[in-house]
């Protein structure tokens, strides 16, 4: 079944230099696969994505690993929460967070593998990413995976989305300080 | 290199699927299935679950590492067989299985229904 949400015009996103006083800019944003896989990326800015006219950078899915794909490099996964399922890509060789070979990056390097670990065919996976594209189409790139021994973990994702989506996603932004509204 | 996934599995209650006039009932539909097993035949890899009074025949000869527990309860993903001769016999070929012992299936099913409202109601929206 084919998916299509309307998240709103770019005309009723906010101006870009006041998306930093979004929390759902900075923030972990947890979406249900169809929603997620609508979101729009901002022209001129690869890194981030709109829903509803809020930025979206990172986000938290939760679902079953159906496919996977290890290399040397990366190793690469589907996630199906059942409204659809998520292409993630875990690089192996991410050593962002520390010089090769000083302790930040033995600990980074320890933290992948551990990761890579939990994903196997079957497994309820919690995965917090950073929205990214490729060949046109989104994916998610891992940084970090938790595995979910709750059977109960993803009914009660469900009901965070749609509690998330209707209380805060789906409402306009906070307005920043300097809004004239604010004075 | 372009890497093709699955269609996602959209859950379905055993009742909603075995109902004649189900959406679900489509040929080769991806769904994903919720019962308590009742029998497993090793030697054909076909697994019976049911749910209240419904049961269903699940095909698991593409699972591996899978130990089946008659009286747990377990989840299956994945393609809807419908014979074509007798429409009323129905299989799933399941791809991806995995153990819910301890699932609340009643908070499950209340879930279920207020998060196809949510999708609906984003639907509708567009």
């Amino acid at each position: 079944m084919e998916f299509k949400v309307d998240h709103g015009s770019s005309s009723k996103t906010r101006p870009i230099f006041e998306w930093g006083f979004d929390p759902m800019c900075f923030s972990h944003v947890k979406l249900l696969a169809f929603d997620l896989l609508c979101i729009e990326q901002v022209p001129h800015l690869p890194e981030f994505y709109v829903r509803k006219g809020r930025p979206v950078q990172k986000v938290e899915i939760m679902g079953v690993v159906v496919s996977m794909d290890q290399r040397t490099q990366f190793l690469h996964f589907g996630l199906d929460d059942g409204t659809g399922c998520i292409p993630c890509i875990l690089w192996m060789n991410d050593f962002r967070w520390g010089k090769r070979g000083t302790g930040d990056a033995i600990s980074r390097r320890a933290m992948i593998e551990a990761y890579a670990t939990h994903v196997k065919l079957g497994r309820l996976l919690r995965v917090q990413g950073k929205v990214s594209t490729y060949k046109e189409k989104l994916q998610l790139t891992v940084l970090s995976v938790q595995e979910e021994m709750d059977a109960n973990a993803e009914t009660l994702h469900w009901l965070d989305c749609v509690r998330l989506a209707v209380k805060c996603y789906n409402l306009p932004p906070p307005l920043p300080p300097s809004h004239p509204a604010k004075k | 290199m372009e890497r093709a996934l699955p269609m996602p599995g959209t859950p379905v209650l055993l009742r909603e699927l075995l109902q004649p006039s189900s959406p679900f009932r489509t040929q080769s539909a991806s769904l994903r299935v919720l019962g308590r097993l009742e029998r497993y035949h090793a030697e054909s890899g076909v697994a019976v679950i049911v749910q209240g009074d419904v049961r269903l025949g699940v095909d698991t000869q593409f699972l591996r590492n899978m130990h089946f527990r008659e009286g747990s309860l377990y989840q299956f993903i994945g393609e809807l067989r419908i014979e074509p001769a007798n429409e009323n016999l129905i299989l799933v070929q399941a791809r991806v299985a995995r153990n819910v012992d301890g699932l609340d299936v009643d908070l499950y099913e209340k879930s279920l229904e207020l998060r196809r409202r949510y999708e609906k109601k984003m639907f509708a929206s567009s």
